[in-house]
């Protein structure tokens, strides 16, 4: 048997053997992902009775090209995680096993193709769901499963497979400007802007960037003209870097947070300053929906109203992690949490979602300040 | 009869800098050979590249003569690697990666060696905790532990004594002697503990700015200690020539 697998036997054994040990902490597990389980259900139930003709269509008409684009899609999005088993191949206690590093290499090749698999595989059990539960739809043929995963194996089986084989760096090489500014900070830009600019610059063209950029090719009407494709494509760019310069922000206010913790700084200003530039993201943000939505047709007032709620949205889950900044494992799932509240409580009652929001927001804004410092 | 390990013309770049240029060394079998270094010479990179987990510019590195590059799998069933402590996995055991190691090697079950090392090292109360659960110091033993497990020709210990105990570090100190004159094994050690290496060490070798400085087998150290005795320098030990050594300037 292969040695990494073998390891991870042995882990998920220790990990249900733990869990067995403490019914209550797993009992709540279960709960809570029976009821996150429930919402996707709920909401792809939502999605299918909307009407998916142009995407229907799409397949039908280009099965050959989308269907090893998603696969080839998939695949790249695990090269992250093959990047990483080949480094720990190297650098982790494995790199002490004389079957190191092929048998990593072997294991990383089949859960590569395992993971793509399944991810082009749900994809497609969800359109095919979605086509039967739509109105009006044309039929979703039989034959889509068969190319769907036909391909991806002809695709995998003549792939040159070179992922991994990164080189590795024993040491930080230091840039020319590194080396100009390692004892000064030369520039007028604060550190926390730096910070994140770099974060950002980081993450920026990750496999999971280049993965929603694929994925926007399914979302292209049937028939479209050029001009639709290059504005759907600029928005869904836009969007995805915008979500990249947020999320490199909260990495930054988490890093950082830990990095000072033990600094003579007041912690609440600090706050402050991590969150400066995630808040005018979202306020770059939120005319930029208004303004998109009116474009595409929705009356103005709605259009306020989305960029409102989206903003509600954002704010809170900002607030959320700058709560529980200091608790890494917390931010897991309490900023969901403080989300999906406020989404049940709202789409149940609208109109006094504004209050609910005051309500969660002040409830964050103690635990922030609460903080010592 | 060959080397237990021969390193020649060996030169590692990673990241586009050249870490070690040009280091050539041998150790005869039983040696139990100190890598002495300053922090950033090179040691742990060496001690991986002889592992065979760099692949170098040029240069070659001969496991009891089996190439660590063309026979990687021979060569590495005769070397024990020791890894970073940081690296071992918090979700198992001491006595699982003993287990898992112990079949990677071949064996049907951990040898009686170790359970002796365990105990000598005093971690047979460990041997069931979540290594996330264990102190730094517990973990290096496990680290050591897997490195020596099946007493393998060649042992590459990276700076074992960090962390350990004194009981400890002397009871490992012992058993790597044990090792050596008993079994044949042989050791190279990064270290920075100058003061016991005269003491444990048989041959030592020096790495400065990855480049070897410094290269004396028993005869060697015997010699350089004695020279200085004979020309009156009393205050010649070892310590003091191998700190004068890594105060070299290029």
């Amino acid at each position: 048997m292969n040695p990494v697998l073998r390891e991870r036997q042995l882990i998920v054994g220790n990990l249900l053997s733990r869990s067995r040990e403490q019914p209550l902490v797993t009992s709540l597990l279960g709960i809570f992902c029976l009821v996150l389980g429930l919402l996707i259900v709920i909401v792809l139930q939502q999605l299918g009775q909307q009407d998916h003709t142009a995407l229907i269509a799409s397949l039908q008409r280009w099965p050959f090209l989308i269907w090893p684009t998603i696969f080839l899609l998939c695949l790249a999005m695990q090269r992250p995680a093959s990047h990483r088993e080949w480094v720990t191949a190297r650098t982790s206690w494995m790199a002490a096993w004389p079957e190191m590093p092929e048998a990593m290499r072997r294991w990383s090749r089949w859960r590569s193709f395992g993971w793509a698999m399944l991810q082009s595989m749900g994809l497609l059990v969800v359109l095919a769901w979605f086509n039967s539960v739509a109105r009006g739809d044309d039929a979703f043929h039989g034959s889509h499963y068969l190319l769907a995963v036909l391909i991806p194996i002809v695709a995998w089986g003549i792939l040159p497979w070179t992922v991994g084989r990164p080189t590795l760096s024993a040491r930080p090489v230091k840039t020319p400007q590194a080396h100009a500014s390692s004892h000064r900070n030369p520039s007028p830009e604060p550190v926390i802007a730096q910070w994140h600019r770099q974060q950002y610059r980081s993450q920026r063209w990750g496999a999971g960037t280049r993965w929603s950029l694929g994925l926007l090719l399914l979302l292209i009407p049937a028939g479209a003209a050029a001009l639709q494709v290059a504005v759907a494509l600029l928005i869904g760019l836009a969007l995805v870097q915008w979500s990249q310069f947020w999320s490199a922000g909260l990495r930054v206010i988490v890093q950082g947070s830990a990095l000072t913790r033990a600094l003579p700084l007041s912690r609440r200003t600090f706050a402050a300053r991590l969150s400066r530039l995630p808040m005018i993201s979202v306020a770059v943000l939120l005319p930029a929906i208004a303004l998109v939505s009116a474009a595409a047709g929705m009356a103005w007032a709605a259009a306020l109203l989305t960029s409102l709620v989206v903003g509600s949205a954002l704010t809170l889950y900002l607030a959320a992690v700058l709560a529980w900044r200091d608790e890494p494992s917390a931010l897991k799932w309490q900023p969901l949490a403080v989300l999906l509240v406020f989404g049940l409580l709202s789409s149940s009652m609208p109109f006094l979602s504004p209050l609910v929001w005051l309500l969660l927001m002040a409830g964050l804004i103690r635990l922030i300040v609460k903080a010592p410092g | 009869m060959s080397d237990a390990l021969m390193v020649q013309d060996l030169t590692v770049s990673l990241g586009g800098r050249e870490i070690l240029a040009n280091v050539g060394f041998s150790l005869q079998g039983g040696a139990l050979a100190a890598l002495v270094g300053p922090n950033g010479s090179g040691k742990s990179t060496l001690l991986a590249t002889l592992a065979g987990l760099h692949r170098p510019a040029r240069g070659e590195v001969l496991i009891q003569g089996l190439s660590v590059f063309d026979q990687t799998q021979e060569a590495r069933r005769r070397l024990g690697y020791m890894v970073a402590q940081d690296q071992l996995p918090g979700l198992l055991t001491p006595r699982q990666c003993l287990t898992l190691f112990a079949e990677s090697r071949g064996l049907d079950r951990i040898p009686d060696d170790t359970w002796s090392q365990a105990e000598a090292l005093r971690l047979d109360q460990w041997l069931d905790t979540w290594l996330s659960e264990c102190s730094l110091g517990t973990r290096q033993k496990v680290s050591v532990l897997l490195a020596l497990l099946g007493s393998p020709p060649l042992i590459l210990l990276d700076e074992p004594l960090n962390g350990l105990d004194p009981i400890s570090a002397l009871a490992l100190k012992k058993e790597l002697t044990r090792l050596t004159s008993e079994e044949g094994c042989t050791v190279l050690m990064a270290s920075h503990d100058l003061s016991s290496i005269e003491a444990l060490n048989n041959h030592i070798v020096v790495l400065l700015d990855g480049r070897v400085v410094l290269d004396w087998d028993e005869d060697g150290m015997a010699r350089a200690v004695g020279d200085g005795a004979g020309n009156g320098d009393a205050n010649r030990t070892l310590e003091s020539l191998v700190v004068a050594a890594m105060g070299r300037v290029d």
